[in-house]
């Protein structure tokens, strides 16, 4: 009987992405671009398209597999899978349940997308202006607390309070994603720099979020294809294999409006050992992290909450120099992120961490081992991945 | 003190919690009648023992202030007026956190743990603001 465990079972053979685009400037269709970069993808990998066969997503995407699957032309259809709740927190989990398939055998070469168009579809985020509200939002929208940033915010604050620190964090993890964006011909954010001055100068959004904190609005697609290890030995690019996989979240952590009883986490206090363990690794181990950002406070407790710090240190371990690349001590986020490349929900963190691990990053940490991706933070449920250059 | 432009309709539990509020003149919150333990938002059975027999207790109306933000944007049209505001959750001391709209201290004077006295302002027969005063 074999121990539970996804480990060196799988790997990331492909990776493709449409052009990148501010919010609701797409000159393509949603659909269009989601086939194009599963198109790429399978390119990319050396995998014929009609030999895929699964795929993989979250955050209620709109692009049904059987629609993609009709449009391609594929032989057969064996996996269709989307992750319950959690917006981008699920990222990493649609990795791991393409991995789960592959490794399970019900599909043999499973791609994890995601696709949105919001000219075309409506703003990501914000609710449609209804005439009720329902659920936990009616105790909240009376006051004004209504965005996502608002919700996060409220959280992050309780953090900071709790370990005295974070407004410095923030600032570095914002700083070091701009750094990487200039290197990446990709980047929305490429040619816009931004200097610490900058940063304290910029308007509040809701107090401790200021403009640089929150992620950018984005539309694009990006989509990368999951094959056994076995195969992955043959196609055309170096393999990330998948060593270790987390997702969902702590008792009581779904209790709305504010009444969670961990309230000053992102979420990832449960999965990070999980991680570890089945990854075999600590986090002392990890040679480059791609954390998702919807703002840089998420990050912070992200970060602290996988080990690589103390919540009290992160002002003074998570600094411009220890986080950017090639020879910072932990090189974060390093094609840019949520906050400069692109906002596509954490598909182009996975991307990244991929690339890191080929060798191909425009920001490129020398001999990369093992490369982490974190997908939340403060929702739920969050995931988390660790990806390796051997089984 | 200012009503909202636009007065919310709550329905089911929701309208239940602002109806013990209203009636009483009290912010009341809800209790599990098997285990005691005090819940907010409202719902129908205790996360914790299951049960489905719960009353709506008064509270001290008293807590401190477990966590703040200070909003410089809004898309709602009363608050949009009232830019920047602060807006805090409240730890009673039943133990719950309710979402309350802060009044009389300056932004840069907030501070986590404040005491609060907390305030029920109806709105109309079905809907209550709560307001958070320092205590």
């Amino acid at each position: 009987m074999s121990d539970r465990t996804i480990k060196g079972r799988t790997a990331i053979v492909g990776i493709g992405e449409t052009t990148y685009y501010k919010r609701a400037q797409a000159p393509d269709p949603e659909f269009k671009m989601c086939l194009e970069a599963v198109i790429a993808a399978a390119d990319d990998a050396g995998i014929p398209v009609d030999e895929i066969d699964g795929f993989a997503s979250y955050s209620n995407d709109r692009n049904e597999p059987s629609r993609i699957a009709s449009a391609l032309g594929l032989p057969e259809l064996r996996f269709s899978n989307m992750v319950w709740g959690g917006g981008g927190g699920g990222g990493s989990a649609a990795l791991g349940n393409a991995v789960a398939a592959v490794a399970a055998g019900y599909a043999d070469n499973v791609v994890v997308f995601r696709a949105l168009a919001q000219g075309q579809f409506g703003r990501f985020g914000q609710a449609p202006p209804l005439p009720t509200v329902a659920g936990p939002m009616a105790y909240t929208m009376p006051y004004g607390l209504m965005s996502p940033a608002q919700m996060f915010a409220m959280r992050v604050q309780r953090f900071m309070h709790d370990h005295g620190a974070g407004h410095d964090a923030q600032k570095a993890v914002a700083m070091a994603s701009y750094h990487h964006a200039q290197q990446n011909p990709r980047a929305i954010m490429r040619g816009r720099p931004l200097d610490e001055e900058t940063y304290e100068g910029s308007r509040w959004i809701v107090e401790p979020f200021r403009l640089y904190d929150c992620c950018m609005e984005n539309d694009g697609a990006a989509a990368v294809i999951v094959t056994s290890a076995e195969r992955a030995a043959d196609l055309k690019q170096r393999p990330a294999y998948v060593l270790g996989h987390a997702q969902g979240s702590a008792k009581g952590q779904g209790l709305p409006v504010h009444n969670a009883p961990d309230y000053a986490t992102s979420n990832f206090k449960t999965l990070a050992p999980r991680l570890y363990a089945m990854a075999g690794v600590g986090p002392e181990d990890i040679d480059v992290v791609q954390s998702y950002e919807n703002f840089t406070g998420g990050v912070v407790m992200s970060l602290a909450e996988h080990g690589f710090c103390k919540p009290e240190e992160v002002d003074e371990f998570l600094t411009f120099d220890n986080l950017t690349a090639p020879n910072g001590r932990l090189p974060l986020n390093t094609s840019g992120g949520n906050l400069a490349e692109c906002y596509m929900h954490g598909l182009e963190l996975i991307i990244e961490a991929v690339r890191q691990v080929r060798g191909t990053s425009p920001n490129q940490v020398p001999d990369v081992e093992l490369s982490m991706v974190t997908s939340g933070p403060m929702v739920t449920p969050v995931s988390n991945l660790i990806l390796g250059a051997s089984r | 003190m200012s009503t909202l432009s636009v007065i919310p309709q709550p329905e089911g539990l929701a309208l239940q919690f602002h109806h013990a509020a209203i009636e009483h003149g009290r912010l009341h919150i809800q209790r599990c009648s098997s285990c005691g333990r005090f819940r907010h938002p409202p719902r129908v059975q205790c996360p914790e023992c299951f049960s489905p027999e719960w009353t709506f207790e008064p509270t001290a109306e008293h807590g401190t202030v477990y966590s703040y933000v200070v909003s410089h944007r809004s898309f709602d049209p009363f608050w949009v007026e009232h830019l920047p505001f602060v807006t805090v959750a409240v730890a009673l001391d039943e133990g719950p956190r309710v979402i309350a709209a802060m009044r009389g201290v300056e932004s840069g004077d907030m501070e986590l743990g404040m005491p609060v006295r907390l305030t029920v302002e109806p709105q109309s027969d079905d809907f209550t603001m709560l307001w958070a005063d320092k205590a």
